[in-house]
């Protein structure tokens, strides 16, 4: 028989529901799980699941009644469900993964504790601590979520002025938020064009903590338009191989696997970031759950699937091999953000229009009329797939300036992060000019 | 749709309309041309709408590409 997996879905994992059933494979039974309320929330969600999975039994923190047959394990791929999901394994007696880690502020207390980092935090508990958190942590300082958001809600308070238009927009429960010093950053190497950061994927089997694969990424970018709230932070994208030189990388894995014990990470998968700091590697977050949208860059360089290893470890079945992390193929996750993200979508962008050389997959794509917020802001997310290093950075840069031209009436490439990159990257920017203010005929809308 | 129109045809046509694109070709994946689950239901429902049989998910959602939808239609199909 089959063993059986609980897992906790939702529309805002780090999985889809295609990577769950694809995951799966013919050797786990897929019991969906769902919070009370979510069709009320997706009400195009639950229609999806019920195909693909069978009726989703409904689950919150006072009805955790399991189903008539017993689970195996239970698993989420989502930061909102990391304690659900544990207080649902916790009551049906099976394998899970506790959620006491999943708090950041927590994390860090612990963290220092064990001598593995040196960053101050603050708790914030409403806009009027804001100020204190200043005084005591220095410009620049970030404010982010104790329990991971996918990344939304995180700001870098630089100035006095970006600490008023925070303190004036807060809208944030008591506890939800925390305070920590910025991480000074490293000097770039020269003719460097990745991020400051990387992330690290580790799996815990049996209490063993091992080092899956290390991610570089693209630079992170802050969002300049009012809308959004000056200073907050998008991620734009993930590279295999991480670029770090052999030395530093092994520096950064002995950190991440350091942290893990110190945390007393129990089996499942994690995502790590580490921020590759001035005075050495300095761990940013540990995620209790896979990272979004690696899986794919993973799989197409390598065949090893994070998602299925999440569900193995639930299974209790044997995991697969670690991933062969040699080879000279360079493969890419990136997201082209827009910097206004309010509004409707402009510009009339074909996927075959983002088919050029070196996209080996289109998976989101902004459609003209559309709100922007359905793809979280993102023109568009692609993998890229090239030979070697120097061609993809080549194809990057020749894909940002396309999709600029593509986006153009949506301001992509306008003083943005896509202009910004493709400078970086060492192609021209494009002529410096503001968005029109009416679509343009053709391709906007 | 018109129901005088091939399955094939019928096929072709909604997973165009679904992606917003303008070319169908066999070889082509739904997932590497900004596809996703619920566009993937949406284009499923349509199919099985417009010609009265069902259709594995598994089709689309395992394998994504156009030849093997058009394969489990024409099998749907067949009298």
């Amino acid at each position: 028989m089959k063993p059986r997996v609980g897992v906790l879905l939702s529309p805002r994992g780090a999985a889809s529901a295609r990577d769950v059933l694809v995951a799966a494979r013919d050797d786990i039974e897929i019991v969906p799980l769902l919070r009370t309320g979510t069709e009320a929330r997706w009400p195009s969600f639950v229609p999806l699941i019920r195909r693909l999975f069978g009726e989703p039994l409904g689950i919150d923190e006072d009805a955790l009644k399991g189903p008539g047959q017993p689970l195996d394990g239970v698993v989420t791929f989502a930061d909102a469900e990391l304690e659900l999901a544990a207080a649902f394994g916790a009551a049906q007696g099976v394998r899970h993964r506790s959620a006491v880690t999943a708090d950041k502020y927590h994390q860090r207390a612990v963290l220092g504790a064990a001598g593995l980092t040196r960053m101050a935090t603050r708790p914030l508990d409403g806009p009027q601590e804001l100020e204190p958190a200043a005084a005591a942590l220095g410009h620049p300082f970030v404010v982010k979520p104790r329990r991971g958001a996918g990344g939304t809600d995180v700001t870098v308070i630089r100035n006095a002025a970006q600490l008023a238009a925070l303190k004036d927009s807060w809208r944030w429960e008591r506890g939800t938020l925390y305070a920590e010093q910025f991480i000074p950053t490293a000097e770039p190497a020269p003719g460097g064009w990745r991020a400051d950061y990387v992330s690290v994927e580790v799996q815990t089997t049996g209490g063993t903590h091992e080092v899956i694969t290390v991610f570089g990424k693209f630079p992170v970018y802050a969002r300049s338009s009012a809308s959004q709230g000056a200073g907050q932070m998008a991620t734009t994208g993930d590279i295999l191989p991480s670029g770090l030189p052999r030395e530093l990388r092994l520096q950064v894995e002995n950190l991440v696997l350091d942290a893990h014990r110190a945390l007393s990470m129990d089996d499942g998968i994690t995502h790590t970031e580490v921020k590759l700091g001035a005075d050495g590697p300095e761990i940013i977050e540990v995620n209790c759950r896979v990272g979004g949208h690696l899986s794919r860059v993973l799989k197409r360089r390598s065949g090893f699937d994070l998602v299925r290893q999440a569900l193995l470890t639930a299974a209790g079945l044997p995991p697969q091999p670690l991933p062969d992390n040699t080879g000279p193929r360079h493969v890419a996750g990136l997201f082209v953000p827009f910097d206004e993200t309010g509004g409707p979508v402009r510009s009339r962008v074909s996927p075959a229009e983002l088919r050029v050389p070196g996209v080996a997959a289109i998976d989101e794509i902004a459609r003209a009329g559309s709100p922007r917020t359905d793809t979280d802001a993102l023109a568009c997310n692609v993998v890229l797939d090239c030979p070697d290093e120097g061609e993809l950075q080549r194809t990057t840069a020749k894909f940002l300036t396309h999709v600029a031209d593509l986006f153009s009436a949506d301001g992509v490439g306008h003083r943005d992060w896509t202009a910004h990159m493709t400078a970086r990257l060492g192609v021209a920017a494009p002529a410096a000019c503001e968005p029109p203010a009416t679509p343009p005929s053709g391709r906007g809308i | 749709m018109t129901h005088t129109a091939s399955p094939e045809t019928i096929v072709r046509t909604r997973w165009c309309e679904v992606l917003g694109v303008e070319e169908a070709l066999p070889e082509d994946g739904f997932f590497e041309l900004g596809g996703h689950s619920l566009l993937a239901i949406e284009l499923l429902q349509q199919i099985e709408t417009d010609l009265g049989v069902e259709i594995s998910v598994d089709v689309l959602f395992l394998d994504g590409s156009l030849s093997a939808l058009l394969d489990a239609v024409h099998r749907a199909t067949k009298p």
